[in-house]
């Protein structure tokens, strides 16, 4: 995993052992606290994550409190974290087996900082799913008929019920996409793009070019701005 | 000959005699059964209002003689709006194996048609008629058609969608898609919520500011005259207002319209629905905001969209040929906002 520090903004990648894989930008909206990345997946139950940064940072706030990884329920996952002879790598290396099919959030506090005292702007999550079916989820995507998707255990979620059914029309012209909410979203997105309200707390949007198979990322955010929800649907 | 021979003889030439005699008279009483026949004529529900409306013939038509010679004053077709039963000025013009009516000014939007036929206006080169006619030989056919709009949703989603049956009859050159106008600039709501105050509740407080594009205030043409607010959850309205008699003509028309009501839930969600009316009580515009719930004291919503596309029209060839229009479309405007029609060439 690498991110990249510069002045107050960072540019992140998730590295797999030795691999880079670049991910995108991170937002600089100070009025998300923490901002929450896609749904990762590896196959890997005792995956080692590298994060990367491009400035040098301060040894004595790369520790376990400020870097961690937590199972859905919260639960700390023993890790041991090292900062590399560089500085500008965080090695998360995890002291049990992660299970399969369970997410997991790697969590890295904005406490964080480099070593001119540069702080990350906000908390980042980086949530994982070890061998996820699909390399997606379990019961993520939606079916021909539109039925209710419901909610996974393994989706990026903070409010489960934020999102509490997904229906996915695709034909060969666009496909149509609904989505209602609890009341306490405030807008939803889908693949980055805002979805329109149709009332009643039901949220649509019609996409271009969406094949068989492709993923539609929901998110869902409450009124101040802050996202609650985040899952992908398999388009079939 | 033997006498059953002469019978038979006999009623040969009887059985021949009365087929020739069948196949002249009916040559005569109704010289159209051997004539053209009308392939197709225009009867959508959903023909776009400045279309003309198409007759398509098997054969090459031209005009007949008598209107041949005062083409603007034909009888025998005409164009009637039904809604109130009065006939539309028309002209025609022949045009291969169309014959194309053409209406003098738009059509009326949502409105019912009817095309009548009542003589023979049109032959086939060869001098032939090429209406149908009855036993007696006139022409009696009527062909009603409508100016209503589909909505894309109903164009193509569900298992229910009318794309291809419209394909069967329209090429994709001759599908529109149209934008919405828009009139409402932006959007501001702030709902406060009841409170406790030195030991007092406070009442729950909510206010709406409705602000106006340019082109919505400075057109002369007075598009805006009633602007409705509706404060509702589903189908349960909580509190409606209105203004009346706007008649924004002139530059004197404000730009900003604001709207407040108090006990409005607190405890719930709900949609704040903005209507547009135009003098006609057609809806010109409209937006739907949601009020989330929330713990905070007040909540604030601020709707600034953009609307590059706002009132333009596409054939759906078009928008297919570049997908990017498709995809501004569909992120500026619901599904069920942008209206199709087809047009006849």
């Amino acid at each position: 995993m690498r991110i990249t520090l510069k002045q107050l903004f960072f540019i992140m990648f998730l590295v797999l052992l030795v691999t880079h894989v670049p991910i995108q930008t991170l937002q600089a909206n100070n009025s998300i606290e923490t901002d929450i990345w896609p749904l990762k997946h590896t196959n890997d139950n005792q995956k080692v994550w590298t994060i990367e940064f491009s400035s040098p940072l301060k040894a004595k706030t790369v520790k376990s409190s400020n870097i961690f990884i937590e199972d859905e329920l919260y639960r700390l996952i023993l890790t041991d974290v090292e900062l590399s002879a560089d500085k500008k790598s965080i090695i998360v290396t995890p002291k049990v087996s992660f299970e399969d099919n369970k997410v997991y959030n790697l969590v890295i506090s904005n406490e964080v900082t480099s070593e001119k005292n540069e702080k990350l702007p906000q908390k980042i999550i980086f949530p994982f799913i070890v061998n996820g079916l699909d390399g997606i989820g379990d019961d993520q995507g939606n079916n021909d008929n539109g039925n209710d998707q419901g909610n996974s255990d393994n989706g990026d979620i903070l409010d489960r019920t934020a999102i509490k059914n997904v229906v996915i029309n695709r034909n060969e012209y666009i496909t149509s996409i609904t989505a209602t909410s609890s009341e306490t979203v405030a807008t939803v997105t889908a693949n980055d793009t805002d979805m329109h309200y149709e009332g009643n707390n039901v949220y649509s949007l019609g996409l271009t070019g969406v094949e068989k198979g492709d993923t539609i990322t929901i998110r869902a955010y409450n009124s101040d701005g802050k996202r609650i929800f985040m899952k992908d649907y398999k388009v079939n | 000959m033997s006498e059953k021979k002469l019978e038979y003889h006999s009623q040969k030439l009887i059985t021949v005699v009365v087929v020739t005699v069948f196949i002249l008279g009916s040559f005569f009483i109704s010289p159209n059964l051997a004539s053209a026949n009308i392939e197709k004529v225009t009867d959508t529900d959903y023909l776009k209002v400045d279309s003309p409306i198409v007759i398509q013939f098997d054969q090459l038509i031209r005009f007949r003689a008598s209107v041949a010679s005062s083409p603007t004053t034909f009888t025998g077709i005409t164009l009637i709006d039904q809604s109130n039963n009065t006939p539309v000025t028309i002209s025609l013009v022949p045009s291969g194996t169309m014959l194309k009516v053409i209406p003098a000014t738009n059509l009326n939007r949502n409105t019912d048609y009817e095309l009548r036929i009542t003589d023979h206006v049109v032959e086939a080169l060869d001098g032939s008629i090429v209406l149908p006619t009855n036993r007696s030989g006139n022409v009696n056919e009527s062909f009603p058609f409508s100016t209503e709009s589909l909505s894309f949703k109903e164009l193509m989603v569900g298992s229910n969608n009318k794309i291809k049956r419209l394909v069967d009859d329209y090429t994709l050159r001759q599908i529109y898609l149209k934008a919405p106008e828009r009139y409402i600039n932006q959007l501001d709501v702030i709902h406060k919520r009841r409170e406790v105050v030195q030991g007092q509740a406070t009442e729950s407080v909510t206010n709406i500011d409705i602000s106006l594009k340019d082109h919505a205030i400075y057109n002369t043409n007075g598009d805006i005259n009633r602007i409705e607010v509706i404060a509702k959850a589903g189908n349960t309205v909580f509190q409606k207002d209105e203004l009346l008699n706007l008649n924004l003509t002139s530059n004197s028309g404000a730009k900003l319209y604001d709207f407040s009501f108090t006990q409005l839930p607190d405890t719930r969600a709900f949609d704040i629905e903005i209507l547009l009316y135009d003098d006609q009580d057609e809806l010109l515009d409209s937006r739907l905001i949601k009020i989330p719930l929330d713990t905070n004291t007040i909540t604030t919503v601020k709707q600034k969209d953009r609307f590059k596309l706002a009132g333009r029209t596409f054939t759906f060839y078009d928008l297919l040929a570049k997908p990017k229009d498709l995809q501004t479309l569909l992120e500026e405007n619901r599904l069920n906002e942008i209206k199709v029609q087809v047009g006849e060439r």
